[in-house]
């Protein structure tokens, strides 16, 4: 029951988080429930804003990782083509909104702990939260946070705001 | 603190991360600081714009259908019959939620207007005194100045202006009164004059030059607006832009003023979102 009621408190943050932060909702559903499965199984218990920082750093490594899987079978496939590459259609399904589009192009392009920490702190995590999941001094997090701001900012603006 | 402060401690103090005696310093130094007060404008401006564009990204179903079944059977556990508790403590007041948003993404509004008005969003106990039942001398006389209690209201005068609209909005903010003027054309000339209660912060974006005296400021706006923070014991506060009124009063009664609706067309526009919705005057 207490596994139910922590599921229900974060789960949908947790979802939007993955969601945002690998660009697909099917990739996103997976992480989010394999993280809550690799709770149950370990056995992880403590208090609930405790469990949230640990969902969400083992949530991130699996989209990291399988983001380097990803990238990895997009460099076989350059070195062998078999179809050609295509950028995302932004008139196609979800990313219609072309401003959606570029933000998630942006998000891409952002490196990857930039992304983390912003995505992090649109879900509410306190700087000491934040630095646990990408494991640096939490005293580093607001530089790291305001350069993130920063470099989203100029590259969103470049390319002509919403 | 003579030294400069770098965007980590400016960052984290937007944030309200800081230990409280460290915020007050940084306050202090802000408030005497022209250069760190545009640099702490400027990471206000791109968490405003980030949020925003984040915002704006799809995030899935709040509750997938199956989703705990899903885990539930992996695990190998049965689901108990507890009914799911309430929602998770809502993330910081300074970033809108996206389920908070109105429907159909950003608010279509100019750059400047866009940032005051996401800077309004979630505030607590703002008003005015031209407004009827105003919360703000509730929230001014109350011990609690936090974002968690009350109820929520934003207020804003959009007044009619040469060139384009400008908007004011008056909130509550770290235990001072904030004023944002928006949407000011560049060039415009914002002055402002004030009496007896304590220091006035003034900072404005891009480009803008400012002339000071005791008691006076003059901005020549640049592409930005105007931001105003006054202590809430500030007893006489004006503020005019080019030669016009536009904010009258003290900070715990400040009286928006602009042209008058009825005798020249323009508007002038409350939107409070509270139980007890006011009336413009």
């Amino acid at each position: 029951v207490e596994f139910e009621q922590l599921f229900h408190q974060v789960y949908p943050s947790l979802l939007r988080y993955c969601h945002r932060l690998a660009g697909d909702p099917d990739v996103a559903e997976d992480m989010a429930q394999e993280a809550f499965v690799r709770l149950h199984r370990n056995g992880v218990t403590g208090p609930v804003p405790a469990l949230r920082v640990w969902l969400f750093r083992v949530a991130t490594r699996l989209i990291q990782d399988r983001g380097r899987a990803v990238r990895n079978r997009a460099r076989l496939l350059e070195e062998n083509p078999v179809l050609p590459w295509e950028a995302p259609d932004p008139e196609d399904g979800v990313e219609r909104d072309r401003t959606v589009w570029r933000v998630r192009r942006i998000l891409e392009r952002l490196d990857g702990r930039d992304r983390e920490l912003l995505l992090m702190r649109e879900e509410g995590f306190s700087y000491r939260e934040m630095a646990e999941v990408v494991g640096v001094a939490p005293g580093s997090i607001g530089t790291l946070l305001a350069r993130a701001q920063k470099r989203f900012t100029t590259m969103f603006e470049k390319e002509g705001g919403p | 603190m003579t030294q400069h402060l770098d965007e980590g401690t400016l960052r984290g103090h937007l944030d309200g991360e800081l230990p409280p005696g460290e915020a007050a310093a940084v306050q202090r130094h802000l408030e005497e600081c022209a250069p760190c007060s545009l640099a702490l404008a400027g990471l206000d401006r791109a968490a405003t714009v980030t949020s925003g564009a984040l915002a704006l990204l799809p995030a899935g179903a709040p509750h997938p259908d199956g989703a705990l079944a899903s885990v539930l059977a992996r695990v190998g556990a049965t689901p108990g019959a507890v009914p799911p508790p309430p929602a998770a403590p809502s993330p910081s007041p300074r970033f809108p939620q996206p389920e908070r948003r109105r429907p159909g993404g950003a608010p279509r509004l100019p750059g400047w207007m866009r940032l005051a008005a996401a800077l309004v969003v979630g505030a607590v106990g703002v008003g005015a005194s031209i407004i009827p039942g105003s919360p703000l001398r509730e929230w001014v006389d109350g011990p609690d100045t936090s974002a968690a209690a009350g109820p929520e209201a934003t207020a804003a005068a959009s007044l009619g202006a040469e060139g384009g609209e400008v908007a004011v909005f008056v909130a509550p903010e770290n235990g001072s009164v904030r004023i944002d003027l928006a949407g000011l054309p560049p060039g415009e000339e914002v002055r402002l004059e004030w009496r007896e209660g304590g220091t006035v912060g003034v900072r404005a974006l891009d480009g803008a030059r400012f002339e000071t005296a005791p008691g006076r400021v003059h901005v020549v706006v640049g592409a930005g607006g105007v931001r105003i923070d006054v202590p809430r014991t500030l007893r006489s506060l004006s503020v005019w832009g080019n030669g016009e009124r536009y904010l009258s009063g003290s900070a715990m009664n400040p009286e928006l003023l602009g042209p008058n609706p009825l005798q020249r067309g323009d508007t002038v526009v409350f939107v409070v979102d509270s139980p007890s919705p006011p009336t413009p005057r």
